[in-house]
């Protein structure tokens, strides 16, 4: 997916390891401004190689954690005045399990909203690479606000026969060069239509949960019902059988200038109708991007976990996470989790006066927090135009408008 | 089937599925013996939804025409639609064997494939690949360019494509019932063989053929085809609109569009239209201009599209015969009018030349569609060697429908 706009650098993206590398280097393959990248690894041949500009080089023959320490204060310098800090990288390879808990301490510890997008391996890559990547991944999920994962044996699940080996890696790598700038685009949305930040760092927060996610993109006059029926068919959302166990979904919907009201009515709806029970439902729309550039949708699921309210402040942790490696040097550790904290993160990322998007509380299927303040806002009415006979069947949209409304109540006319 | 030169065209609507058994006459028209037809169900927006219920509408269809007809249906020619059909033109070129230097069937088929080498979406199949005119060496329009010297053939065509599984749902559930089907023809080129003369196609025309669920459209200029699409609107969508504007039940919105609506606007008196009394809905009064307000908007916004769709191919100055309306909602009361006034063109009412039988049958434009087909199988089958016949179709259709 061609990321069209370019989102101000409040944030890091830091691949460590060959493969967060990699993903790096795939998203300015895509997009070449693509700003606030920063390259880890020890391995000097696939930096040389890289083509993200800020690279912090480990030595090579040192264990890897000992080596993190050495290079920390250029570390915590590259973070800067971040708000974001994004981990990227493979788990299962000895780089990226042992450093990217170790880099999101640090990240918690300077207070900064750390993410984690990170694959888990391949069966074929062996039980050691396994059972790395599966503590690994205990420890990132246990200090980071929220942890995207992408299972790779569902990429090929699909058709494991016929799976070429080498596709599946770069499978892999493309799902990253979408899901990164879309979780991007979800947090820094200053469109109209936007998630509640909170509400997402919540969700991908609570312990236990499963995130999944698909996209697609199109073009044309039915470009609105071929990104969708390519975002529910895509395999890690296992062909929208997900979206019906997730407690919470974030939509993405980004196109160009004409992306009409309807499109994004539809998009709900549909949504909504794959979901079924009740869910928290948040849609972000971005409808700068010229006119040649394709509707792209990107669903975010998360399912299953306990509601982190009660336990776990979603900024901050709920317990102290021990160091990988009693030799590593010691790490400042993150602030204790308090409520105080966790507010003044919130507030600090989030302030309260940021404007409230009405059609985004309004398209909630369910209150995400019972403490969240009351909208007092007027609502913008997002339920289903009338479809009649049309409700359950495939939409016709042309240019941008569902023609199975009655064309009177889509001109205005009035009847006597 | 026992007699050869009978063919049966088989259209499955949204509102009615249709059989027409017909016999093609030596003189090139067609004699209608017997139709068969049954309400739809299970079809929407021309596409199939419930395959249990397409099936067996189908199957009461195909009984109705054999009765009516006393003919055994074995094999249909199937009339397709919905809004995944898809067109566009291309040329294909083909450079003719030094050691030959004539153009014969080879190089005509390898000019075709040719031109179908280009991307379409993985999901899709072609349907038609309709030839426009060839090229010889340059020498362009070139109408049979068989048996001519030349170094380099060229050809313009005009190409359909839509979704495969779509298009099997069709086949499928001719297969459950054992019936054989010889070619599918879009909608729009099967009723152009009956709405059009070929003296018309020559001149340039538009057929609109509005049906239930789906309206077609095809652009001939200069005899060739050149223009295609369906939007997935028709008549139903007005039923609709009814239905929630005026708050009826569809049943009872079918029944007033049917015997109430116009589409124009100076039709719209003041007045009641009064709806009696029925079991499960209780009569009201229905204020005359609020329906012809909706059926006018509708009506006006699908000539609107059209024209922008009909534009993108082809420029309406082209178009020497007008406009030819065609399919069950092409009856509704000031239709016309708003079709000549949106595309600023004659409308004419589809010729019946060349057909004969129950003039009720050919005179009525719902069953153009199924006509047409029959006419259609009767050309395709005067042009063909009897033995390759077989082979041909199977050659099209043969990766389109594995039997498990």
């Amino acid at each position: 997916m061609n990321d069209f706009k370019k989102v101000p650098v409040r944030y890091r993206i830091i691949g460590a390891g060959n493969a967060g590398v990699n993903f790096l280097d795939r998203l300015l393959l895509v997009q070449p401004s693509f700003g606030g990248l920063v390259a880890l690894n020890n391995d000097q041949e696939a930096l040389v190689a890289s083509v993200v500009p800020n690279q912090i080089a480990l030595a090579p023959m040192v264990e890897p954690l000992a080596a993190l320490a050495e290079v920390k204060e250029r570390l915590i310098q590259e973070m800067g005045e971040s708000l974001l800090v994004v981990l990227t990288g493979g788990l299962g390879g000895s780089v990226a399990s042992r450093l990217l808990p170790e880099i999101a301490t640090i990240s918690k510890s300077l207070k900064k909203v750390t993410l984690a997008c990170v694959t888990l391996p391949f069966s074929f890559e062996g039980r050691r690479a396994q059972e790395m990547a599966r503590s690994s991944l205990e420890a990132l999920k246990q200090i980071c606000d929220g942890v995207v994962l992408l299972d790779n044996n569902r990429l090929v699940a699909a058709d494991p026969v016929i799976a070429k080996l080498g596709e599946t890696f770069v499978a892999s790598e493309e799902a990253f060069q979408v899901i990164i700038p879309a979780l991007l685009a979800m947090f820094f949305n200053k469109g109209p239509v936007r998630i509640t930040r909170s509400d997402l760092l919540k969700a991908l927060s609570r312990p236990g949960a499963k995130t999944h996610f698909g996209y697609g993109q199109a073009v044309g006059s039915n470009r609105l019902h071929e990104a969708i029926e390519r975002t529910f068919k895509h395999p890690l959302l296992d062909r929208g059988r997900f979206l019906a166990k997730a407690e919470s979904i974030f939509i993405l919907l980004r196109g160009p200038k004409d992306l009409s009201f309807a499109e994004a009515q539809m998009v709900m709806q549909e949504v909504e109708r794959f979901a079924k029970g009740e869910h928290d439902i948040q849609l972000s729309v971005q409808a700068d991007g010229p006119i040649e550039v394709p509707l792209q949708l990107f669903l975010l699921a998360v399912a299953g976990g306990k509601d982190s309210s009660s336990e776990k402040p979603a900024m901050a942790l709920s317990k102290p996470v021990e160091p990988l490696s009693e030799k590593s040097t010691p790490i400042p550790k993150p602030a204790p989790p308090t409520k105080l904290d966790k507010d003044s993160d919130l507030e600090e990322l989030f302030p309260k006066t940021a404007y409230q998007n009405p059609i985004t509380a309004s398209v909630q299927s369910k209150s995400s927090s019972a403490s969240k303040p009351k909208q007092t806002q007027g609502a913008l009415n997002l339920t289903a135009a009338q479809r009649g006979r049309f409700d359950k069947s495939e939409p016709t949209i042309v240019e941008g408008e569902d023609l199975d409304t009655p064309t009177y109540l889509r001109w205005g006319i009035k009847l006597s | 089937m026992s007699r050869e030169q009978l063919f049966v065209g088989l259209e499955i609507g949204t509102t009615k599925i249709c059989v027409v058994v017909s016999e093609g006459l030596s003189d090139g028209s067609i004699h209608i013996i017997g139709v068969g037809e049954t309400p739809s169900r299970g079809v929407r927006k021309g596409e199939i939804i419930d395959f249990a219920s397409v099936t067996e509408c189908i199957h009461e269809a195909i009984v109705d025409a054999e009765e009516k007809s006393n003919v055994e249906i074995k094999s249909v020619w199937v009339a397709l639609s919905g809004g995944h059909l898809q067109s566009f033109n291309n040329r294909g070129s083909w450079i003719i064997p030094e050691n030959r230097g004539t153009i014969n069937d080879e190089d005509l088929r390898m000019v075709e494939i040719n031109a179908k080498e280009v991307t379409i979406p993985a999901t899709n199949t072609f349907l038609h690949t309709i030839i426009q005119n060839y090229h010889v060496d340059g020498n362009r329009n070139v109408i049979d360019p068989e048996g001519m010297s030349a170094s380099r053939l060229e050809a313009d065509f005009h190409i359909v494509h839509g979704v495969k599984t779509r298009i099997q749902n069709t086949l499928r559930c001719l297969e459950s019932l054992n019936i054989d089907v010889e070619d599918i023809v879009m909608n729009s080129l099967a009723a152009a063989q009956v709405a059009l003369t070929q003296q018309q196609k020559d001149l340039g025309a538009l057929v609109i053929d509005i049906g239930g669920g789906t309206t077609d459209f095809l652009v001939y200029i200069d005899g060739a085809v050149r223009h295609s699409g369906v939007l997935a609107l028709g008549g139903d969508h007005i039923t609709n609109d009814i239905s929630i504007g005026l708050r009826l039940p569809i049943v009872r919105a079918e029944l007033l569009k049917v015997e109430e609506g116009s589409a124009l606007l100076n039709d719209a008196v003041s007045g009641k239209i009064t709806l009696k009394n029925d079991p499960g809905f209780s009569g009201c009064d229905i204020d005359r201009r609020a329906l012809t307000t909706i059926i006018h908007a509708r009506v006006f916004e699908l000539f609107q599209l059209l024209r922008r769709e009909v534009e993108r191919g082809c420029h309406l100055d082209l178009l020497g015969t007008g406009l030819i309306l065609t399919g069950g909602s092409s009856r509704l009361r000031g239709i016309q009018a708003i079709a000549e006034e949106v595309f600023r063109l004659p409308v004419k009412v589809p010729s019946t030349r060349n057909i004969s039988g129950p003039t009720s049958t050919f005179e009525n434009p719902e069953f153009a569609t199924a006509i047409g087909l029959t006419k259609y199988a009767s050309a395709v089958y005067s042009q063909l060697p009897q033995e390759s016949l077989f082979s041909k179709i199977t050659g099209v259709f043969g990766g389109l429908f594995r039997k498990n």
